[in-house]
Formats: structure tokens, sequence, C-alpha cells
């Protein structure tokens, strides 16, 4: 519980910190790599929970960047850069097709768990492939609930913003998704 | 109600969040390159307005006819800066910079399985992605082949996965637009992979299909179309310095005859004009002037285009962009009187503010359900006014338009019981058609997992509430809570005029 309230208030704190550095990178081009060193984990993450492979996570996460970086002077530095930094990640992302659906490799029947390569990720394996296994179980808009809110770190309001919905909408879509989650998990374990 | 495990799902997503960081050399490598990398200048002036052109513009689909154009409109300027980036339409694919560096499908390609055909019509690279168009005919009548299996293997191994795009079927036949990563220089043709959709149940055509797609500079037989951008700017002051180039093109917009009497803050801008065969496409972006609105997103009941005598014009609805408050419309036709009015009437808009008012109250160290606070306090958000009368905790069953009665999982329940949250609901009042508030805790230490939403009633009518509910029990003590969202209506009718090429 305690680890979850610092990262709620981290969230929180990050957001706050991003008009100042943005107004920075903005005078200074080098000092954008204060925003891209705070970042860059959570886009790497979140394109890694989308795709599944390192180096397509990897190229995602360039092409953000960059497209950030040559964007920035005419960003206004009254809105949210996270929302706008991950507005561009989900338009990457995105799959407008009817069906959502996880990608699957064209390659072999492979198990979706196996698609995420966990070999980096020592500590507590089981229960991240666990993890892993569930959210690749959902719809791809559940999906990508669980990928802005926890993986990409956004609150609800960005999230709202990324995902053009209301905060009332997402927060109350993401709380019914964690209690239908949380019995899944509680019966997986039986 | 305490409900710990509902925390732990949270706290094991977190921890598998947090086990994953990029390579170091990753890292430190794509900041080399970002500061490489030119950024693009910073535009002149506010949001784009509506303009009406008196002179015609010049749809001549060559480069010289363009550029008279332009220069007809433009300051010199803004002509060097419209071509640095050369924006064409292709037809099928959509907006693309046509450089040197942007590489075509060299040809279309068909292949054919079980008498079901695929045809790549095709296929564009500029620097921002790469676009494929692809068709799939003659399928088994009664069929639902869902295509949306779609990847891109380059020369070196290496996968590309859809990042967006479109495609439909009607029975006999399949139709996709897709959008990848861009290709590097060195790339002269990559393998598409399309598949079926493994949730479609009775799909009797060919599941699978993989097309080796060759890449060339432009063909000659490419059917680019010009596009015709609007860079002039809504307030253009008239200074000493810029007065002068100005004497000699459109007058500014502010001396226009402006159809937006009052604009309320919001304004409507074409951005971008394409003659199609049997139509134009019409592109613009919507922009707005208070800079408290966050995180805007707005749509409009109604939208509509009308001639130069008012007759309404039939349009196809394209599509919203995700990432801008952009709008595209194909105009159905050429033969009306001119020039075309874009109207969008009665908006709907979802605004975020870090500055909304905030009220406090002391709900005790343990709040009991039915306890009320009286709070009385008018705050204001985005410009608008709320009156918030009360908060009252409560254990109930909350109702919305979109979900009906909703706890949890998705159960129905009719009666309160212990399943339902603990919840505050607030009571509000507003003079304008307000549909929702956001309200945040700015006490991050209290323990709770909340959610607001607005009860079923229409914009306008008052009072209103809207609950804040928790998994767990209510938080205690003085508590201040903040408006940081608003959904309201905002009556209006916003106009912008272009007129097309004699």
């Amino acid at each position: 519980m305690t680890e979850l309230i610092c990262t709620s208030i981290k969230n929180e704190c990050l957001a706050s910190d991003d008009s100042t550095l943005v107004l920075a990178a903005q005078q200074d081009p080098l000092a954008f790599e204060q925003l891209y060193r705070k970042w860059l984990n959570p886009v790497y993450r979140y394109f890694f929970y989308r795709v599944g492979d390192v180096k397509d996570a990897e190229d995602l996460t360039s092409q953000v960047f960059l497209k950030i970086y040559q964007d920035l002077p005419n960003f206004r530095s009254s809105g949210s850069f996270a929302a706008w930094l991950f507005s561009i990640a989900h338009a990457r992302a995105v799959d407008h097709y009817r069906k959502a659906k996880p990608i699957i490799s064209l390659e072999s029947n492979e198990n979706k768990a196996d698609v995420i390569d966990l070999a980096a990720c020592s500590a507590r394996v089981d229960d991240i492939s666990r993890i892993v296994r569930l959210i690749h179980s959902l719809p791809y808009g559940e999906q990508e609930l669980i990928r802005l809110r926890f993986m990409a770190g956004l609150n609800y309001r960005e999230m709202g913003i990324v995902l053009k919905r209301s905060e009332d909408a997402v927060r109350k879509s993401l709380n019914r998704l964690l209690k239908r989650l949380q019995i899944e998990m509680e019966v997986d374990h039986e | 109600m305490n409900n710990p495990s509902q925390y732990s799902i949270e706290d094991r997503l977190y921890r598998a969040a947090q086990a994953l960081e990029p390579e170091k050399d990753f890292s430190e490598d794509l900041w080399k390159q970002i500061t490489k990398t030119p950024q693009n200048p910073k535009r002149q002036g506010i949001p784009l307005f509506g303009i009406s052109l008196s002179k015609p513009l010049l749809a001549v689909p060559a480069l010289a006819a363009i550029l008279l154009a332009l220069i007809m409109i433009f300051t010199p300027q803004q002509v060097v800066q419209a071509f640095q980036k050369l924006i064409a339409y292709l037809p099928g694919i959509g907006f693309i910079e046509d450089d040197s560096q942007t590489r075509y499908l060299a040809e279309p390609v068909l292949l054919t399985q079980e008498g079901v055909t695929l045809t790549v019509d095709q296929a564009v690279s500029d620097v921002n992605q790469l676009v494929i168009a692809y068709h799939i005919d003659n399928l088994p009548p009664g069929n639902d082949c869902v295509y949306d299996i779609n990847q891109v293997r380059l020369p070196d191994g290496r996968s590309l996965h859809v990042m967006g795009g479109e495609g439909c079927g009607n029975g006999t036949s399949f139709v996709s637009r897709l959008e990848f990563q861009p290709l590097s220089e060195d790339i002269d043709h990559v393998d598409l992979f399309i598949s079926n959709s493994a949730l479609s149940q009775n799909c009797q055509a060919p599941a699978a299909w993989q097309v080796t797609l060759p890449f060339s500079s432009k063909p000659p037989k490419v059917n680019l179309l010009p596009v015709i951008e609007n860079r002039l700017t809504a307030y253009s002051e008239t200074t000493a310095e810029n007065s002068q180039s100005e004497a000699s093109a459109e007058p500014p917009l502010t001396q226009r005859a402006d159809k937006n009497e009052d604009s309320r803050g919001i304004h409507l801008g074409i951005d971008a004009a394409v003659e199609l065969e049997d139509g134009y496409l019409l592109k613009g972006s919507i922009q707005w002037d208070n800079p408290e609105w966050m995180g805007v997103y707005m749509t409009f009941k109604k939208t509509q285009v009308l001639d130069g005598e008012g007759k309404i014009i039939p349009i196809d609805t394209t599509s919203m962009s995700s990432e801008d408050n952009q709008w595209q419309f194909k105009v159905k036709g050429k033969s009306f009187s001119t020039p075309l009015t874009v109207e969008f009437q009665e908006a709907q808009i979802w605004a975020m503010s870090e500055t909304g008012g905030s009220f406090t109250f002391d709900a005790g160290s343990s709040p009991q359900t039915g306890q009320e606070w009286k709070i009385e306090k008018k705050l204001s958000i985005c410009g608008q006014e709320i009156t918030i009368h009360s908060i009252r905790a409560v254990h109930e069953i909350y109702e919305t338009e979109e979900d009906g009665m909703i706890i949890g999982s998705g159960e129905v329940i009719d009666a309160p019981s212990d399943k339902l949250p603990n919840a505050f609901r607030v009571t509000y009042s507003s003079d304008v058609g307000v549909s929702g508030l956001g309200l945040t805790l700015l006490d991050p230490t209290q323990t709770f997992s909340g959610a607001a939403q607005s009860e079923k009633e229409r914009p306008g009518v008052s009072p209103r509430s809207t609950y804040i509910n928790y998994f767990g029990d209510l938080p205690t003590g003085t508590l201040t809570f903040q408006l940081n969202g608003i959904n309201f209506q905002l009556p209006g009718n916003w106009q912008a005029s272009w007129q097309p090429a004699d």
C-alpha cells in the first residue's frame, strides 16, 4: 500500500514539474535532456507492453522522442506535456480495426505470454508472467487503460486527454477493470 | 468496506512495469540522435481563423500554378516556409510529404488464392510513416472474413507492427489502409503478411497472405494531388515591419466580414484543401483562446457545409485525428455556388484545468452514511461558474447513461448491498449546460481509489450530483477537493469559408 501511494504522489509530482522543464527546453534545446530522462522509461514500458518486442519498442520510443523534440518549440507550455507525449505515443501504437485484439506473431502459433521476452526481468518472473498473460487476454481498449495507467504512469486526467474521454469515464472504466482483474487473479491463484 | 486485494492487483501491475527498463546503450544512442535533430521553427501568431478567399485558388496540378496561387495569397516568407515541406494528397493513402526521400510502391502487386484476389494498390513511405492500401476481392458470399492481422517484414528480419489505419469488409471484399513506421532509405522491398482474425467464425476464404512489395522513387503514373495549405494567422497585428507586404496581399483577417460575431474563444480554421475527381477534401482544425483549458476534446452537435446561396451541400465526414482537434470532410460534387461555408453548431467541450476552484470541509474521523455537509460556495473552472451546494456520504447505486446500474464486475443489482462502494455525493448547480465535473482530493496521503461521475440528468438541469466513489473507506479529516475538469455545452455557431478554384 505504501508503495502504491508513493507511486501516485510521484506521478502528480512528475506532472507538476513538466511546465518548468518544458519552458527551459524551449529556451535551450539541450535542456530537453531532463524531460527525456524523466519520460524515457514510461514511454519505453508503454511500447514494450504494447508490441512485446525490444527492438520494436526501441524503434517506437525513438520515433516519439524525435517527434516531441522537433515539435517542442510549438508546444504550449500551459498544456499537459505528459498527455501530449502519450497522445503521440498512443497514435503510433493504436490499432483502428473494428475487432481490437493483441498482435500475434505470424511466425508460429506461440503462446501470447511468450511474445514478451521476460528473460531480462529477473524479479518475480512468475508473477510478472501471470500479469502479462492477464493483460494480453484483455480487449485492446482495456489493455490501453492498463498501459497508460501503470506502464506510462499517467493520472486519470492525462489518460482522459490521450484517450479523448472524460476523466470520469476513464476512472470508472479502469476501476471496473481492476475489480474484475482482481477477481480473476484470485481465481487463478486457486 | 475494505478490500485489500483491490490494492494488490494495482501494486502488482506497478511492479511488473517497474521491472522493465530500456538498455543503457539504447538510451544514450537515442539522446545523441536527438541532439543532432533539427527542431521545427516556432509558428508566429495564434490560432488559424476562417478566411474567405476572394481570389480563386488555382488547383491545376502544376508546380508553377501552385506557386502563383500561393504568392497571390501569402507573404513571401510564408511561401518559402510552405515549400520547405511539400505536402501532397494521394487518394487511397492520404496526405504525404513528397520529397526526394519519399518512396512509392513500384507497381500494384496481385496474388490470387482459391479464386480470391489480393491487390496491393499503393504504398508510400515518407519521413513520417509507411502507408499501405490493399483490397481482397471475390470472397465467398456469406463469410465474415476480417483480415486485421497485418505485419511488414523488413529485409533484416525485423517486423513492423501496425500503428494505425482501418479495414472493413462488406461480405465479398475487404478493404484496408495500414500505417507503419517509415522505412529507412536503404530498404527497397518489404514483405507484407496478412492474416484472418481468429475471431472470424465463418471465413471460408484463404486465411493467410504473403506478398513482396518493391519500393522505388515516384512512378510516373502516381496521381498526386496538390494540397493548398493555409498558413495565414488569425490576429496578425499590422506593424511597420509587415504592413507593406500586407497591403499587396489579401486584407488582414480582422478587417474581413467576420461571420463569427461572438466566437466565445473558439476558432475554426481551414488548414488545407484538395481538389478530388468528384469533390473537394477540406481539412481543418479547432483552436481556443482560454489558456486555462487543458486537454480539450471538442465535438459539435451539428456540422454542415453551405454553398454561396445558403444551400446545404452533402459531405462525407471522414475522421477526427487522434492527436489534435482536427477535422476533415469530403464535399461531394463540384456543382455548387461559391464560396463554401463550413459551419459547426453547439459545441460539447471536455476541458481540464490546473487552476479550478476548491472547497474544504471536515469529514471527521469516521464519516457515516447519510452524513451531510453544507458547502454553498461559488467556484469557477475553465471560465464557467459552479455553485457547490453540499456533500453527502452515501452508500448507494449510481447510474449513468452509459452503463445503467453497474457495480464492480458488471453485476446489475436492484437495491443497495454491501457490495456498493462508499461515495461522496457532491450536489451543485450552474448556469451553463454542465454534464460533468471532475474533482480531485488535494491530499494524496489519503488511501483511496476514487472515481467521479455524473447522474443521468440532461445538461442544464439543476441541481446536479456527481459521485466520488471509493473502494475502501471514505477519507477522513479535513478534506479539500478541487475542480479539475468540466464537461459542458457551449451554444454557438462557428463558420469558416473557402473559395475553390474556377
